[in-house]
């Protein structure tokens, strides 16, 4: 069995009237680089100030290393954070700030020494221990935050946006840096973003969030390509929600009507006539100008050029329940079909690319 | 052909603009306070005169008096220890309640603060009568005291350092809360708590990071009280009357009997405690450490 490093069990927090977290339960094994995905206010800050204890849970129960810690204050629990502005000590120089948690746990000062510049070598950044935070560029200040969580050797490292501060080139470049250490460390790592693209490369397992709730959790691949609700669809950029009714099972194979149109998918275990809500990715969604068998009929909104694909929004149904579509094309060379505003077009896409959502509710 | 490139044409009109905006001050400055004060400065170097304002002659003899008699060494270190005990009890006063006030959230810091300017408004004359009227023989104090049974005879409260201390410090405590709050409120709630993520309890915390970080705040507190406090003239002598006068009082003294260069020595001798004591104070506190905080 794994050993797990943080579990939160049946944790709840509420501010007022504002659940900001609903009964959440979650464990993260040693070693993991565990991302809580969301947007703006479904309480992953507060998950980990939980964590961290600077938020006091209304019910439920904190684990850190097995060890029941709800009670314990933040200074007393074994975690190293990374604030999202860094919150370098300003009056401090880079040695000091790095040295910092050391000189709390009273380490002897020939080992602060050493240790604080095994951790500036490790992150690039020998020969700054007399700098001060504001003579460093973002990147350099993001990675002395990192020295300064890590030099502790904590049980888990916790980052809350650490990168919204960056520019998107230094995003990335501190998205490999974060995650190599991450690795050389083998630190079970809570990261908080809300960009989708962040949780997908640098994750071993992604929650999403919503409203204080996780709505899905399982690897990048799993949450990406397959959402298991229309929240998680969408926020992964899977826009295309249909409702329809199964309306035959061919062995492996069903046939859903979408009212505009048919598709097939794999067997859901619904039986015919049943309701089902769906969603196709927009990559494998393909256009055609001929109607056939299958295909949902939509028209086309607009076409915005992307590079290395092309956009194409439609929408499709009746003009009372209109279902807007989007539709991403590679562009592969000069004679790929140009799609114009107004037409008329058929959707379509292999019965795997149809996934199935839990009902609304 | 023009050899100026076009920043610097921009940055030349830049200094126009700042010049035009800092200017009328700088004019008014430098006419209203620089040039009196180095009038000032030679007339203190100059004989004092029995008919005119002084004599063209140049002496130090008003600085050497004050430096070898023992009456003006008294008032001066009796200025000093006023100043810097009122700037000590203020400071020891004002951060603990600055530290409750800057937990507010900033609607409610905004009415505290205000309500604490609230005095400000009542002129110092007032309320120094408002000490005398408690403090005096008849005062509220003696009183309560001899009705109670505590004294036989009236205490002398006024006229004394504590009186003058006391002034003060309700004067200018104030000025120090409402500094330090104003500091402490601007603290990032990260700098705590990423030091309590290190392993700060909360003293190690407030030593290492809040009082540090609160540095600016308590140099301007300080730096405003000690400077107030040297030239509250009003209270000062309303409050230590005949009896217990400061280096202010002294001054007021020697211009009334119009022993000018004396005057303008002694004022010179008040400026230079000031200066040095705002030396001090910026050397105790450090503000220059909280460099390039970000937001
Ligand atoms: N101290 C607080 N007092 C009152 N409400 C709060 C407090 N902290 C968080 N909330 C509320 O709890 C909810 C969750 O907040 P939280 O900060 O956890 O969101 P988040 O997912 O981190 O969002 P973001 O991406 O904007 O940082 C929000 O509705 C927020 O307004
Ligand atoms: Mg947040």
């Amino acid at each position: 069995m794994t050993e797990v490093d943080v579990s939160l069990r049946a944790v709840r927090k509420s501010y007022g009237d504002v659940v900001a977290v609903a009964d959440l339960t979650l464990d993260i094994p040693r070693g993991a680089f565990f991302s809580l995905l969301g947007p703006s206010g479904c309480g992953k800050t507060t998950t980990l100030r939980i964590v961290a204890g600077f938020a006091r849970p209304d019910c439920g129960d904190v684990l850190i290393r097995g060890q029941r810690v709800t009670e314990v204050p933040p200074y007393r629990r074994d975690y190293g954070m990374v604030f999202q502005n860094f919150a370098l000590f300003p009056h401090m120089s880079i040695a000091d700030n790095v040295a910092f948690g050391l000189r709390m746990r009273r380490v002897d000062r020939g080992s602060i020494k050493r240790q604080v510049s095994e951790s500036l070598a490790l992150v690039k950044l020998a020969g700054y221990e007399h700098r001060f935070p504001n003579q460093l560029s973002g990147g350099q200040q993001q990675r002395v935050a990192l020295a300064r969580a890590l030099v502790l050797r904590p049980a888990v490292l916790l980052l809350d946006e650490p990168l919204g501060a960056l520019d998107a080139k230094l995003r990335e470049e501190m998205q490999v840096e974060i995650r190599d250490l991450q690795r050389q460390f083998a630190i079970s790592t809570i990261f908080v973003t809300h960009d989708q693209d962040e949780a997908l490369t640098m994750s071993d397992a992604v929650a999403v969030m919503n409203h204080g709730v996780i709505e899905q959790l399982g690897t990048p691949r799993e949450v990406f390509e397959r959402p298991r609700t229309e929240f998680v669809a969408r926020f992964m950029g899977a826009g295309n929600i249909m409702e329809g009714r199964v309306v035959a099972t061919n062995g492996a194979v069903q046939t859903l009507d979408l009212g505009a149109g048919s598709v097939r998918a794999r067997d859901s275990g619904k039986r015919s006539g049943e309701r089902v809500l769906v969603t196709v990715r927009p990559e494998n969604v393909s256009l055609a100008r001929e109607a056939g068998d299958l295909g949902v009929r939509a028209n086309v909104v607009s076409v915005v050029y992307h590079g290395a694909t092309t956009h194409v929004h439609l929408v499709a149904g009746p003009a009372d329940a209109v279902m807007p579509m989007v539709a991403h094309l590679p562009n592969r060379s000069a004679s790929d079909t140009e799609w114009q505003r107004g037409e008329t077009v058929y959707c379509r896409w292999n019965e795997e690319s149809t996934i199935f959502l839990a009902d609304r509710p | 052909m023009s050899v100026l490139t076009d920043k610097q044409r921009l940055s030349w009109r830049r200094y126009v603009g700042e010049g035009a905006v800092l200017g009328p001050p700088l004019v008014f400055f430098t006419a209203c306070f620089i040039l009196p004060l180095l009038y000032l400065f030679v007339v203190s170097f100059l004989e004092p005169s029995q008919v005119e304002l002084y004599e063209k002659q140049l002496t130090i003899d008003n600085y050497g008096r004050v430096v070898t008699d023992e009456f003006y060494l008294m008032i001066i270190g009796r200025t000093l220890l006023a100043t810097a005990l009122v700037l000590v009890i203020s400071l020891l006063l004002a951060y603990p309640a600055a530290m409750v006030i800057a937990r507010f959230e900033p609607k409610w810091r905004i009415r505290m603060l205000a309500l604490l300017l609230f005095p400000l408004m009542v002129s110092n004359v007032v309320r120094a009568y408002g000490w005398i009227s408690i403090l005096g023989r008849r005062g509220i104090a003696n009183t309560i005291l001899l009705d109670l049974g505590f004294i036989e005879a009236p205490l002398a409260l006024l006229y004394s350092f504590n009186a003058v201390v006391l002034g003060l410090l309700t004067i200018l405590l104030p000025y120090m809360i409402i500094s330090i709050a104003n500091a402490l409120a601007a603290i990032d709630r990260s700098y705590t708590e990423a030091a309590e993520s290190l392993g700060a309890g909360p003293f190690r915390t407030f030593w290492h990071v809040t009082l540090p970080l609160s540095s600016p705040g308590v140099a301007s507190g300080c730096l405003i009280v000690f400077f107030l406090a040297l030239s509250a003239y009003v209270t000062i002598s309303l409050l230590g009357g005949p009896r217990f006068k400061l280096l202010v009082s002294l001054v007021f003294d020697t211009v009334v009997t119009l022993q000018w260069p004396r005057a303008a020595a002694l004022s010179f001798i008040l400026l230079l405690l000031a200066l040095a004591g705002g030396a001090v104070i910026l050397a105790l506190t450090r503000p220059q450490r909280v460099r390039g905080r970000r937001a």
